[in-house]
């Protein structure tokens, strides 16, 4: 059982992770308040088997915030298709889940052309299909597919070293 | 890199937050946030989340076949 000294410093300093991301899935104020409740409970109860060799504390959190969204989507009464992204993360290595390999994704991002990165991000981050993002920039679809293949094959080779 | 390595990590982005990529996010979003066309945002769901990277994964496959 952990002291109340710890919570509070394991509270400060991921809280605000914990709600972006739970506020990034789940559009109900409360229902996403309720869930990060639930989550730093989880913590608190489980801290104690938390196993440090395995993996950084940050990335253990992640991913008890991760499954709890995941089970509420599958729970919930109102009941919405689990967001395709949440399956995908968990077959991530640990190693890569870090500040340095997003930091690393950033640096790779920049050398795209303005088209390119702004293709992946609305792709891979806010979720848009090739088609939609082809509409919003103007473009024929075919274009985006190949653009959206060249950009790909240039972050492959900028994050190379990163085992990514 | 594969396309579920990066999917990953911009799943991871939403968590840990590094400023120079959100700064990017930003950047585009602020560009393409409103240009979306209302076709594409009946594509998003309540939670921000498209419900239809089935639709990427076909167009994937077309790339795959030809």
């Amino acid at each position: 059982m952990i002291d109340l000294e710890r919570r509070e410093e394991i509270y400060l300093e991921y809280q605000e992770k914990v709600l972006r991301y739970v506020r990034g899935k789940i559009s109900n104020p409360h229902d996403a308040e309720d869930l990060v409740s639930g989550i730093f409970t989880k913590i608190y109860e489980n801290l104690d088997r938390f196993d440090q060799s395995k993996a950084s504390l940050s990335t253990w959190i992640y991913s008890i915030t991760q499954h709890t969204v995941v089970d509420w989507f599958r729970t919930s009464k109102s009941y919405c298709e689990l967001p395709e992204g949440l399956s995908s993360s968990e077959d991530l290595e640990g190693s890569l889940l870090q500040d340095e390999t997003l930091e690393a994704l950033a640096q790779a991002l920049e050398t795209l052309q303005e088209r390119e990165r702004d293709l992946i991000i609305l792709h891979y981050y806010s979720g848009y299909t090739l088609k939609a993002i082809a509409e919003s920039m103007g473009i024929s679809y075919t274009t985006a597919k190949v653009t959206h293949k060249a950009a790909l094959g240039r972050l492959r080779k900028a994050m190379d070293g990163y085992g990514a | 890199m594969t396309e579920k390595t990066l999917k990953a990590l911009f799943e991871y982005q939403r968590y840990q937050g590094n400023k120079r990529l959100a700064a990017l996010i930003a950047d585009t979003e602020s560009r393409y946030g409103q240009a979306l066309s209302d076709d594409a945002l009946e594509l998003v769901n309540a939670a921000g989340e498209a419900d239809n990277f089935r639709d990427s994964f076909s167009s994937l496959e077309d790339e795959n076949n030809d």
